[in-house]
């Protein structure tokens, strides 16, 4: 059983149904889900606080366990130092310098394992945990993470502000090891809907990385590939109001400076990855995926691990190779 | 071989491509008729290449064979228009309204049995006249097709005339047949890049079936998706200037009214089939496929039968299923 925070006494059962999180500094283990019950206002709500027996919390707690430290373990033994060589097959010249995540199959992997649909969010923020360094040990310029689209706001409430907090936290503490690798951290999207204190943590970590030369993850968070383009479209509207553009000249490039990506170096993806088995865009990253490879996988995210991310890579070399 | 077709019979044929015809001919569907017309790239040593009775007899049976098989099939399972039930298990509610085609594979397909690539396009011709009439009969309501990307310009000119010329004839012959069922056909793309003659061929058929409430087929020709949205957001700007718009108005809604889908009923594909094994969009209709359920089959355009539609609308139905689930 994982331990709680900072109560004293340990208690029979424990609100396990999803990670809430923390409100002050703690030094976030790796491996272990450390539940926190925050008062919150709609902590009101029945569903919030779910007493779960031992059994089921115990089940998270291996579901979640054995990917992690499997993986963690994994990673150790093969980079140990920077220097490594690609594994399992992979050619340098031929990685994909930009590689897009579609992450998709959360709630229902949850569902499938008999768990509430969003411990599968937590799982997939845990799985996260471990496929980002590893992009960056792979030496993957660029990342993007289909986090959370504009079409997600008519999700439940509950469902809503979870992820709302859930990906703040990832920004002020996951990112902390991402940090250590060199990374530089942008967020692709809307910035101006999201909760003040969110907006605050995202003017932060871009700013603390916008120098760093390492891989670049972006988290798409409150994006939508119609909306990249539309307000692309805005901006050249005012370009050309202003005297700057005149319509006919409009081309390719001046969208291109013009979508939320255009602070990255590589904008578009060499490689899409959508887990669950939904062969669809869903309206992602549309203008940037013109000529990416896609590569569509059964596994929900949650279930996604370095093999599957190798054998993707590969998937795409060999793709490569061919073309 | 320079001497009229209708002269006397040549031993060899000019056989590498299919020409278009100058001349109103009722155009069989299933024999390839070329022509030696004259023109001002026939100077190009590669246009005239004279061919085998083996090779061009390998096309003639290369093509026919799925043809005629294809032709009697159809005419069993399509009696008449009202009798038709949906075939192979296929729901008349979970059937897309609009199906798009990336038709790739044309050129693999000849070098693998043996002929110039640009056979391949011959083939796909061929190919087409049997999947759009089917696409009618099975009541789809939008058909689009990758024909030629604003990407093609630099592919080889003589396979960029050739395209043209073909295209320009499917437009003038091949569509009588889609005409008959009632098809309305367009052209999507950048049309003022190309032939003169082929412009004016365009303007007739467009012409000549807005009116129809058939199946709506759509071919992409000098098309791509950034250029369709970068003219979309040209068109907008426009209205900007003139005052019909204010910047922070521009919704998706304006966007889909100056794409060149406007004029579609159903502008956003409900499944996209990319044949060939290649999985990319290649810069298809980026916008409107947003949300497209994708189907990617290894086999190349020219091999895509009647089978192959019916499995891609099936697993699109299953995945409708499931979602709607």
């Amino acid at each position: 059983m994982a331990e709680l925070a900072s109560t004293s006494t340990k208690p029979k059962h424990m609100a396990f149904t999803y990670l809430s999180p923390l409100k002050h500094d703690i030094v976030y283990p790796k491996i272990t889900i450390k539940p926190c019950l925050a008062p919150k206002s709609h902590s009101s709500n029945p569903n919030f606080l779910n007493i779960v027996s031992p059994i089921t919390s115990g089940k998270i707690h291996a579901a979640t366990t054995n990917v992690t430290t499997k993986e963690l373990s994994y990673q150790d033994e093969k980079f140990k130092t920077q220097e490594e060589a690609l594994p399992a097959g992979l050619e340098e010249e031929l990685m994909p310098k930009h590689v897009a995540f579609i992450l998709d199959g959360n709630r229902r992997w949850a569902v499938e394992k008999g768990l509430p649909p969003m411990d599968g969010h937590a799982a997939m923020r845990i799985t996260l945990r471990s496929i980002l360094p590893l992009c960056s040990k792979l030496n993957i310029k660029s990342v993007s993470l289909y986090a959370f689209s504009t079409e997600n706001w008519i999700r439940p409430t509950v469902e809503v502000d979870f992820l709302m907090e859930m990906y703040e936290d990832v920004l002020r503490n996951d990112t902390k090891e991402l940090l250590s690798l060199g990374c530089r951290i942008t967020l692709m999207g809307n910035k101006t809907k999201l909760p003040k204190s969110f907006q605050k943590v995202c003017t932060e970590i871009e700013e603390i990385s916008k120098n760093n030369t390492g891989t670049h993850i972006n988290y798409g968070i409150n994006y939508s590939g119609k909306h990249d383009i539309l307000q692309a479209c805005r901006s050249i509207t005012t370009k050309v109001k202003d005297g700057i553009l005149v319509p006919n000249q409009i081309n390719e490039t001046h969208f291109k400076q013009e979508l939320y990506t255009k602070t990255n170096e590589f904008p578009y993806p060499d490689l899409v990855i959508r887990t669950s088995g939904e062969i669809r865009l869903s309206n992602f990253m549309l203008w940037q995926m013109a000529y990416s490879e896609l590569y569509f996988t059964k596994k929900y995210f949650p279930d996604f691990g370095e093999d599957d991310l190798i054998k993707a890579l590969l998937a795409f070399q060999e793709t490569r190779r061919r073309v």
